[in-house]
């Protein structure tokens, strides 16, 4: 195949492809740095660090009006997810509400729960000595711990789980419109429930949060509590099974990091480079020129961040994980005004699941490498990661463990406040 | 050695404050900052330089002379 059938072949939904995206991504950005594909009605792709972040960083033409393939992927009603597909000055007023919600520092306050809710899922793994990592593991953190900032009631997690599971992984829209629909008015109840009677989770903090005496109101609530809500999901769940799988795969990582837990964060980061899970579309607002492409208006441009994090321009020994590079300026969370508003509370939960896992699984291999699949889409990671690993059967590790969830729960909850 | 953050830069990624420094502190916006004059002590050295290395937005400006 030549590179100009690979470009014009491409599309985030073809199985094929996303088994190994990076084979196409790295001879895109090496011959047609900026290229079309005529799948799925047509759009442009940047592959090149400088590229992408000369891209990202100008919402004047780039516009985030549509930032997916298609352009309708949550249906014709829920186009606006502010602040994700608002552009300035609307974009601006969105992030002021939300942003110190969010920070680092605010961020490191969910730590106990986080960790409470990776203690849960371990919990019945350990004497099974077998799992598929990513539904046994991987996805159980940011749903538990949505649950948790959401103040989702006890009663209800399996059914908000459930919806949320349909929102990320229907293929069908009307699966997805039904969740939705579900979510808003599930959502619009606790938002009236708050008003009497205020919590201490994201819900009424975000009621509660004001800009020149503004606060949120009616739709524009909803709709930022159910961008707050999705956005956190499969994003972090793909990034810990991709993860998951590297340490899986690679024993001498794995090894190295159960030794000296202290490079965990800068792990972190080298596989959020190496394995970033989220591409999106800009909409262009004119002609322009992109890496010495010209791009008409009106077009959609997937800006590939998995894409420029392994560009050999940037990044020495792009193609490898490293796990202590010491500079990794990677844009796995976007660059601009755009980054990811969740990136702190993602990290926290990628080192906290990691930590954890590490503690009481410390060796643990694939089952079979040849299993593994991978999701097509936006959100890429592995769906099937089969690990085995010496079960633990001791009756103290059990008591032990449970003994520091609910010394945990404690501070959680105190957390919150 | 002094170290000062663009704020017209900073997106509030909070890379920097992953360094085990008393260096970068951030406002309510979760943008960064330097505390004082941006003077690094000698101990802090090595971690003002990674969080430099490590800042997606090029904010970070290290100045040995300083």
């Amino acid at each position: 195949m030549t590179t100009e059938d690979l470009a014009r072949d491409f599309s985030l939904y073809d199985p094929e492809i996303v088994r190994d995206p990076h084979r196409v991504y790295d001879e895109l950005r090496a011959k047609c740095p900026v290229s079309h594909s005529d799948r799925d009605e047509g759009f442009w792709m940047a592959t090149r660090y400088d590229d992408v972040v000369a891209a990202t960083k100008d919402p004047a033409t780039y516009s985030s009006r549509y930032i997916m393939i298609p352009r309708l992927k949550f249906g014709p009603d829920f186009v606006e997810r502010p602040p994700i597909t608002l552009d300035p000055p609307r974009h601006t007023y969105f992030r002021r509400l939300l942003q110190p919600l969010f920070t680092h520092v605010q961020a490191q306050k969910w730590e106990p729960a986080i960790r409470k809710v990776c203690r849960d899922a371990l919990a019945p793994l350990l004497a099974e000595g077998r799992c598929n990592v990513v539904t046994g593991y991987a996805k159980k953190i940011p749903l538990g711990f949505t649950c948790e900032l959401m103040g989702v009631p006890t009663d209800m997690e399996p059914q908000f789980t459930t919806w949320c599971h349909d929102i990320v992984e229907s293929t069908e829209m009307e699966g997805v419109l039904g969740a939705v629909g579900a979510i808003v008015t599930f959502l619009s109840e606790q938002v009236e429930i708050r008003r009497t009677n205020p919590t201490d989770d994201i819900i009424t903090l975000m009621m509660n949060s004001e800009v020149d005496g503004d606060r949120l109101e009616g739709q524009d609530l909803i709709a930022v509590l159910m961008l707050v809500l999705i956005a956190g999901l499969d994003t972090t769940w793909n990034a810990l099974s991709s993860a998951m799988l590297h340490l899986a795969a690679n024993p001498e990582d794995r090894r190295r990091l159960v030794a000296d837990p202290t490079l965990i964060p800068t792990a972190v980061e080298e596989l959020l480079r190496f394995y970033a899970p989220v591409v999106l579309t800009r909409e262009t607002t004119r002609e322009v020129e992109l890496g010495g492409t010209i791009i008409p208006a009106g077009e959609l441009v997937l800006l590939n961040w998995a894409a420029a994090n392994r560009d050999p321009e940037v990044f020495p020994d792009a193609d490898k994980v490293v796990l202590d590079r010491a500079e990794n300026r990677h844009i796995a969370f976007g660059t601009g005004i755009h980054r990811c508003l969740g990136s702190s509370i993602a990290r926290l939960e990628l080192r906290i699941a990691i930590e954890e896992w590490l503690k009481v699984i410390p060796e643990f291999e694939l089952e079979d490498p040849g299993s593994v699949t991978y999701s097509t889409g936006h959100i890429w990671g592995p769906r099937i990661v089969d690990v085995v690993f010496p079960a633990v059967v001791s009756p103290e590790a059990g008591v032990s463990s449970e003994a520091g969830v609910s010394s945990e729960a404690g501070v959680s909850s105190e957390a919150g406040s | 050695m002094k170290v000062r953050v663009d704020p017209d830069k900073c997106q509030g990624h909070g890379r920097c404050m992953l360094y085990d420094t008393d260096i970068f502190e951030c406002d309510n916006m979760g943008y960064a900052h330097v505390r004082g004059d941006g003077t690094v002590p000698e101990a802090d050295r090595e971690q003002v330089w990674l969080a430099s290395l490590n800042c997606p937005e090029h904010a970070i400006t290290v100045d040995e002379s300083g």
